[in-house]
């Protein structure tokens, strides 16, 4: 083992991994390899299908690859049962449903359940997680709200507060964007940058927006039949000829008012005719 | 059976009573104890006895059966036939003979049998009827609970007769000799009454609902008792249950409609003749079409396998020749 | 920089005081009903007779005043059947909330995955076997065929449902709900067809359908008991698994639950009280899908509190059901049962309590 591997978050080496499908194998990943190092952030774009999805899974240890290893937090990812999994890895899914019946505190508890010791529960420490979590993820007026009262904004910060809740060292978000407003969008970027440092937590966010991309990450990974390309970071944009190639669309690059380079697609009209 | 639930049971305590009286000095023994025990007459000996009922139960009664516990109407009127009416300590709802069994508290309320009631009322001997009739689960029960269970379920006029003999034994009853003899007689009447007469082909109608038609089973009681009446019976399958199609092969020259003691409307002969013409297939048959169609009241008595058993008999005679009869 | 003010501690879950409340209050409940049930029959066994003769068995004291049949009434009749009805009470009231929560569907009760057809045609098969043998099959510890037989079923066809709907990637829910639909029609065909030709059985095989607690009995509940007994107490530690798959399959997974281990773990748990209660009482309806419901409404969702509570309050309602079934005439405790449930669930319904997967 490697001193880079022993410091790394997580690690995948010639990886190849997809869903089984009717025609005898879908190879959604083929040969990826990434290193996430700790305190990164990291954004992983790509079109639809391209598995972003799946690699956020088996970063989470919940889909087995087919060929390749991974390595979470220097050891085999084999080797973490589901738990201790849990116990350092969230997860942010792509749905906001929340089950009916609970208030946001007890939501965000069950995030807890990983770390679960005492017969009914009351462990102070939980408690206490619970509430730094809250408070981090700004959902502390929330608490005693009933779920199926929130808005989808609500519901994304009470679902930030339950990932919180489990104390991970690496949080993976799945398309945490898709259902927020443009201020939302921004609050929650901000929010994570707070997180990183006041948690140490390492991000990889699944995103579909190219520039929220570049002012988010450190760095930027494009999926690409199957493999993962560098393709940006510490405030560059992303490199739009990679960004063409990947989504099979011509993206250019245009400079902003205040000097920043952002992309946009090319010769979006001329088909219409 | 297990000896625990032997010992609580008041059969046992009632034979160490006689055995503590039948031991007693002789000199001391008062005429007023051996007036409450049978213990000087020969019937004494007749005790413990072992019977085997109609379910092949082998059931040992210790002593003579005081309080009896009956669970179906069949069982009450043999025990009152044997002139042990007052020895009754619970029988059904649906007990209607003789009057005087409607003073007994009902164990039985609307084919249910309470379980509770039973044990309440203290029994030292139960008669069930068998074929399910009393649920063999509650037979069960009650034996588990440590009562003394007969099973009853005569399929024959002769059954009835050794029923009645097992009834008698079981409780030390003498007129069951008389009773037999009577019955046997009241048959043979019957027999030679319609001696000779023509033998319709006759369909006793137990139920009929869409299209199904239920009436003596294949080799049944009643179908017995139809023959001696002086008639072919028609049959159905082992249940009685007779297909529509069979029903019309069969062509039966006389219908008794058993289900008129049930329904008034069918009282009438001719509200009953039109009812049964109006179904299926039926207008076409002998019986109908020669207006051989007979609302019969007397179900009860000819479907109940017990001392009455011959007025069905007889009833079923009067109805399929009326003219052999005044 | 504000300074940091000092937030009340934050309440989380049902709460340990408010969940002893709730459940002490259900124990207490459940005794009075008890009670009740003790001194209530159709038989005129007096209220203080029968709290007497219950003493008297129980703790040794006080002196025999009463009739030896008013001691077998209370202590051979009228105990195994209120015994019997906390007992199976508690065991579908735990699995039902157990099967809700698994299957993640608001119509799911403890027979759902095929536990009441294959006990019906055990159960029906061995009521119909004296019939076709013969021969009188006695009974093995205080059970007869029909119970042995129903245990046995129940437990078959939940194993052979979950057969079936397991796949490469484990065992999805909703093939799991179908197939249990589809092996409880297959069943349930196999049991009209007995029916049909039950003949003069077909009143003995309707009341078993129907569930009573009619034939409840020491040795039976010595057999039932234990069972149900040690599956809902495994189940009761499991309440976290059961709160993590409100999320659904995948976020509880993210959150360490390793699902399909705990949805085989549970299945078998929960289909074990169910078969073990079926075989001694039938199979009654209602209790399994209407307490979790009713209670859920009013708790919360937290299996925490659920579980407990959905036992405690499924052998109240049984208790109650059966004391009623008992004073009208005897009549099976599954009619009493849908008599009540029926229209609970309606009026749930109204309320449009679903749980949003």
């Amino acid at each position: 083992m490697t001193e880079a591997m022993r410091d790394s978050v997580a690690q995948l080496e010639a990886v190849s991994a997809g869903y089984p499908s009717l025609d005898g194998g879908r190879r959604v990943l083929a040969g990826a390899d990434l290193t996430l190092a700790p305190g990164e952030m990291v954004a992983l774009l790509g079109p639809n299908g391209s598995g972003k999805t799946t690699l956020l899974r088996i970063l989470a240890g919940t889909l087995a690859v087919s060929a390749g290893r991974v390595t979470l937090f220097g050891r085999p990812i084999e080797s973490w049962s589901r738990r201790e999994v849990a116990r350092r890895v969230a997860v942010l899914p792509q749905t906001t449903e929340l089950p009916a019946g609970f208030t946001v505190a007890d939501v965000v508890a069950l995030g807890r359940i990983p770390h679960g010791r005492s017969w009914f529960g009351d462990d102070p420490a939980d408690a206490a997680a619970v509430a730094a979590a809250l408070r981090d993820a700004d959902a502390e007026p929330l608490a005693r709200r009933r779920v199926t009262e929130l808005s989808g904004g609500e519901r994304q910060r009470v679902l930030v507060a339950m990932a919180l809740a489990q104390e991970p060292r690496l949080l993976l978000l799945d398309e945490p964007t898709l259902h927020l407003d443009l201020a939302h969008q921004i609050a929650l970027i901000r929010m994570l940058e707070r997180l990183r440092r006041a948690r140490s937590l390492t991000v990889l966010a699944v995103l579909h927006d190219l520039n929220l991309a570049a002012v988010f990450a450190d760095r930027s990974l494009i999926l690409d039949s199957g493999r993962l390309i560098g393709a940006g970071g510490n405030g560059r944009a992303v490199d739009p000829v990679l960004a063409s190639r990947a989504f099979g669309v011509p993206i250019q690059e245009a400079v902003t008012a205040d000097g920043r380079r952002v992309l946009t697609p090319a010769a979006v009209h001329q088909a219409v005719d | 059976m297990a000896l625990r639930v032997r010992l609580h049971s008041i059969p046992a305590a009632l034979t160490l009573l006689l055995l503590v009286a039948c031991t007693a000095p002789a000199s001391s023994s008062s005429p007023s104890a051996s007036a409450d025990v049978p213990s000087t007459s020969p019937a004494a000996a007749a005790y413990p006895v072992t019977i085997t009922d109609d379910a092949g139960r082998e059931v040992t009664i210790d002593s003579s059966p005081q309080r009896i516990v009956s669970l179906a109407p069949s069982g009450t009127e043999i025990v009152c036939a044997l002139d042990a009416c007052g020895r009754l300590v619970g029988v059904t709802d649906f007990d209607d003979y003789p009057a005087e069994v409607s003073e007994v508290a009902d164990v039985v309320i609307a084919a249910q049998v309470d379980v509770e009631r039973v044990v309440a009322a203290e029994p030292d001997l139960v008669l069930a009827a068998g074929n399910e009739i009393t649920p063999s689960s509650v037979i069960a029960q009650l034996t588990d609970l440590g009562l003394t269970v007969l099973v009853l379920y005569p399929e024959s006029l002769d059954a009835v007769y050794a029923d009645i003999e097992l009834v008698a034994r079981a409780i030390d009853a003498t007129a069951a000799d008389d009773l037999i003899g009577d019955m046997r007689q009241g048959v043979d009447a019957v027999v030679s009454a319609v001696e000779g007469a023509d033998r319709p082909r006759a369909l006793y109608e137990v139920f009929h609902a869409e299209g199904a038609t239920y009436t003596a089973g294949e080799g049944s009681f009643l179908a017995s008792l139809i023959e001696l009446a002086g008639a072919v019976p028609v049959t159905g399958d082992a249940q009685g249950l007779l297909a529509a199609e069979e029903l019309i092969v069969a062509d039966p020259e006389l219908i008794l409609l058993g289900t008129a003691s049930y329904d008034p409307s069918l009282a009438d002969p001719e509200a009953a003749r039109d009812t049964v013409a109006a179904r299926a297939g039926w207008a076409e048959l002998a019986a109908v079409r020669d207006g051989r169609v007979v609302p019969y009241l007397d179900d009860i008595v000819t479907t109940r396998p017990g001392p009455r058993i011959v007025e069905g008999l007889e009833a079923l005679a009067r109805a399929i020749h009326p003219d052999r009869f005044d | 920089m504000r300074a940091a003010t000092v937030a009340p501690p934050l309440a989380l879950g049902p709460g340990l005081g408010r969940s002893t409340v709730v459940i002490g209050s259900g124990i207490v409940l459940l005794l009075a009903v008890s009670l009740a049930a003790v001194a209530a029959g159709t038989s005129g066994v007096g209220v203080g007779d029968a709290l007497a003769i219950v003493a008297h068995r129980l703790l040794g004291i006080g002196t025999v005043t009463w009739p030896l049949s008013s001691e077998t009434i209370v202590w051979e009749l009228r105990l195994p059947r209120i015994a019997a009805g906390i007992i199976v009470g508690a065991g579908l009231g735990c699995a039902g909330t157990v099967f809700q929560a698994l299957l993640r569907n608001p119509l799911a009760d403890p027979y759902i995955i095929g536990t009441a057809a294959g006990a019906s045609l055990g159960a029906v098969g061995a009521l119909l076997v004296p019939t076709v043998l013969p021969i009188a099959i006695g009974g093995w510890l205080g059970l007869g065929l029909v119970q042995i037989m129903a245990f046995a079923g129940g437990l078959a066809a939940v194993l052979a449902v979950y057969g079936i709907a397991r796949g490469r990637g484990g065992t999805p829910v909703v093939t799991l709900l179908l197939a249990g639909y589809a092996v409880s029609s297959l069943l349930a065909a196999g049991v009209a067809m007995l029916m049909f030709v039950s003949g003069d059985r077909l009143a003995a095989v309707v009341s078993w359908l129907l569930g009573s607690l009619a034939g409840a009995s020491w040795p039976r509940l010595a057999f039932a008991a234990p069972l149900i007994i040690v599956s809902f107490s495994l189940l009761l530690l499991r309440w976290r698994g059961l709160n993590a798959l409100l999320l659904g399959e995948q976020r509880a997974t993210h959150l360490g639950l390793e699902v399909e281990r705990e949805k085989r773990i549970l299945t078998g748990l929960a289909a074990l009280a169910t078969s073990a209660g079926v075989a001694i009482s039938g199979t009654i309806g209602f209790v399994g899908l209407v307490v979790p419901h009713l209670l859920r409404l009013a708790f919360g969702p937290d299996h925490r509190l659920l579980l407990p509570a959905s036992m405690v309050f499924g052998a109240v309602l049984l208790v109650l059901a059966d004391l009623g079934a008992r004073m009208v005439g005897g009549i099976p405790v599954g009619v009493v049962t849908a008599l009540i449930g029926a229209p609970f669930f309606l009026w749930l319904l109204r309320r449009s309590l679903v749980v949003h997967d």
